[in-house]
């Protein structure tokens, strides 16, 4: 926590998982905003926390099951019509799988 | 129109919504081009909901809303209408279904008249991450409404409606309702269902509505909130029967509010005499109130700002620009992780990217640990902390909604976490899932409305909107309206 040193290596890294592309300057930026935001935030380590469980959610929740039956859903003109890209009733996307082995 | 119960027994006398409606358009189209609180605003849906209303009534169906011109703000779903979050990604998604918070309404027969504008993704406090219009606030148009329901809390102050609805994931409820001087109500966690809300950050995200008084705010909640099969974190918690009639509870006896000692230091000298003085019209109201050291209410704050953007990144993923949003014009592509990357950096807006990478760095291998694990414990130290004060006989903890009045239009927006920091008493109700109600309280020496918020109990707001109505019976903060609406 003390280490919220971010460099822009990290924030280059971040930006791939994230598959957001920032030119260089904008990247520069975003990752001295970012580290004001992680040095503010460094105030947690001051919580003692030992003992405690995280919180993921709150309330109290159990899943619910429904009857395995056949029933109506979305029919496929409908789930299609907002893609960018639509064929033969599918979402349409570029070749994923290459016939090297590349992939 | 000066309540909603007064306008519906109007529509339920005349059979005829055709005035409510007429009236609320007309104040639109006045304030609209100054305000902007609207991103669609559309006649013909208007007009088939009118009809629609029109053939009940006659068919002798006296629905609890009939007649009521309602705004949604633009990230719950309405089939058949643009749902855009306020985000150039969901410029021209129309969802194929209807949040169930809408259902109900329209099952209520309240008429939507549009949908509000608002932070992209719901992500900022005022309004101008929108990708569409900056919108302003009724009080002062050089200044924000707000947000991130900025366009929903700005609509209710500028009269075009008497009710609309928020979400609140911070204090995107409460935030805007204090900065325009509206009553703003974020429920419990499962109070209301979250089906056809665009998610943020799930774990927070709650919808309520922003109304003139409690009593509005009461009978609202009646209709939307309760148990939903749709979603699987609402809860079974029967809805109390009073919510419906409001005016008619009885009042509430030696109310103790608990006061966090905190809270002066963290406002300005102004900021402090005004909410002095609404503490002093709390006590003459018989109310008592005591300090209690309530720490961890800074830390939330940190806490929030890991934890919203970590879900945040989590949820946004499904922009994947393949099976629903809009494709950038003119890209090319080489591979579904280049239609990606090309598709989300050209239409997300800076603030939504900088929670993605905030939340994406936080949640990343050898980070986890440190930022997002310890935010949820510290989440766990604040519940507990609530807990043990809320158990001690306390109706609600009492503080400002905000630490001051609406701020200027882009006086905060180079600096993210100045912007962050105007949440720091919203944060809490989130993070630990209990109901807040922010309320006006006052007003600042230059004229800005300012908002008392009460946070209490799980599922205790009908015990908050019934203190919060005696407030309002017994002062006129609520009732001043900003000069803009007050020329109609």
């Amino acid at each position: 926590m003390s280490e919220s040193h971010l460099t822009l290596e990290q924030a280059r890294h971040v930006a791939g998982l994230s598959k957001l592309h920032f030119e260089e300057e904008e990247l520069r930026d975003l990752r001295a905003e970012m580290e004001a935001i992680l040095q503010t935030v460094s105030k947690l380590s001051q919580v003692p926390v030992e003992g405690l469980e995280a919180t993921l959610a709150v309330g109290a929740y159990a899943n619910r099951f429904r009857e395995d039956e056949v029933g109506l859903s979305m029919p496929v003109e409908e789930a299609l019509a907002n893609a960018p890209a639509q064929r033969d009733g599918c979402f349409e996307i570029v070749r994923i799988l290459s016939k090297s082995s590349e992939a | 129109m000066t309540n909603i119960i007064a306008s519906v027994e109007g529509v339920h006398k005349s059979g005829q919504p055709e005035a409510l409606v007429a009236e609320s358009l007309a104040t639109i189209e006045r304030h609209e081009p100054t305000l902007a609180c609207l991103l669609d605003n559309n006649r013909d849906f208007i007009d088939q909901q009118v009809e629609e209303l029109k053939g009940r009534l006659s068919a002798g169906e006296n629905p609890a809303l009939a007649g009521l011109p309602i705004i949604l703000k633009d990230n719950i779903c309405v089939r058949g209408l643009p749902t855009t979050c306020a985000s150039q990604m969901l410029s021209n998604f129309v969802p194929p279904y209807d949040a169930t918070v809408w259902e109900r309404l329209r099952q209520a027969g309240a008429i939507m008249l549009g949908k509000a504008n608002m932070d992209e993704f719901a992500m900022g406090s005022s309004t101008e991450n929108s990708a569409f219009a900056v919108t302003r606030n009724p009080w002062d148009p050089e200044r924000v409404p707000g947000g991130s329901s900025g366009g929903s809390a700005a609509a209710v102050a500028a009269g075009y409606v008497l009710t609309s609805l928020g979400s609140d994931t911070g204090g995107s409820i409460r935030q805007p309702a204090a900065f325009c001087g509206v009553t703003g109500l974020k429920p419990t966690y499962g109070r209301v269902s979250r089906y056809g809300l665009v998610a943020f950050a799930s774990s927070l995200d709650q919808i309520g509505p922003i109304t003139t008084s409690a009593t509005d705010a009461a009978l609202v909640l009646s209709v939307i909130g309760g148990h939903d099969a749709k979603d699987s974190t609402s809860s079974e918690d029967p809805l109390p029967a009073e919510l419906a009639d409001l005016e008619s509870a009885p009042s509430l006896r030696n109310v103790r509010l608990a006061l966090p000692d905190v809270v002066p230091k963290l406002l300005s000298d102004q900021a402090r005499a005004a909410f002095e003085a609404s503490l002093a019209e709390l006590r003459e109201m018989g109310v008592t109130i005591e300090e209690v050291s309530l720490p961890y209410l800074e830390e939330a704050l940190s806490a929030y700002y890991v934890i919203a953007p970590a879900e945040a990144s989590s949820n946004l993923a499904r922009y994947d620009g393949v099976r629903y949003g809009a494709r950038p014009e003119g890209i090319d592509f080489e591979n579904i992780s280049d239609l990606t990357t090309k598709t989300r950096s050209a239409l997300f807006g800076a603030e939504v990217k900088r929670r993605i990478m905030l939340g994406t760095y936080t949640l990343s291998a050898g980070y986890y640990e440190a930022y997002y694990n310890r935010a949820q414990k510290v989440r766990t130290a604040l519940r507990n902390v609530y807990d043990e004060v809320l158990s001690k006989g306390f109706l609600a903890v009492v503080t400002p909604t905000t630490p001051g009045p609406a701020f200027k239009v882009g006086e905060k927006t180079s600096d993210p976490v100045s912007m962050y920091l105007s949440d720091v008493f919203t944060v809490s109700a989130n993070l630990t899932g209990l109901p807040a109600l922010s309320i006006p309280s006052g007003f600042s020496p230059e004229g800005l409305p300012l908002g008392l918020q009460l946070q209490g109990r799980a599922f205790s707001e009908l015990e908050l909107l019934t203190l919060a109505r005696d407030y309002q019976r017994t002062t006129e903060h609520h009732l001043r309206r900003p000069r803009a609406a007050a020329a109609r």
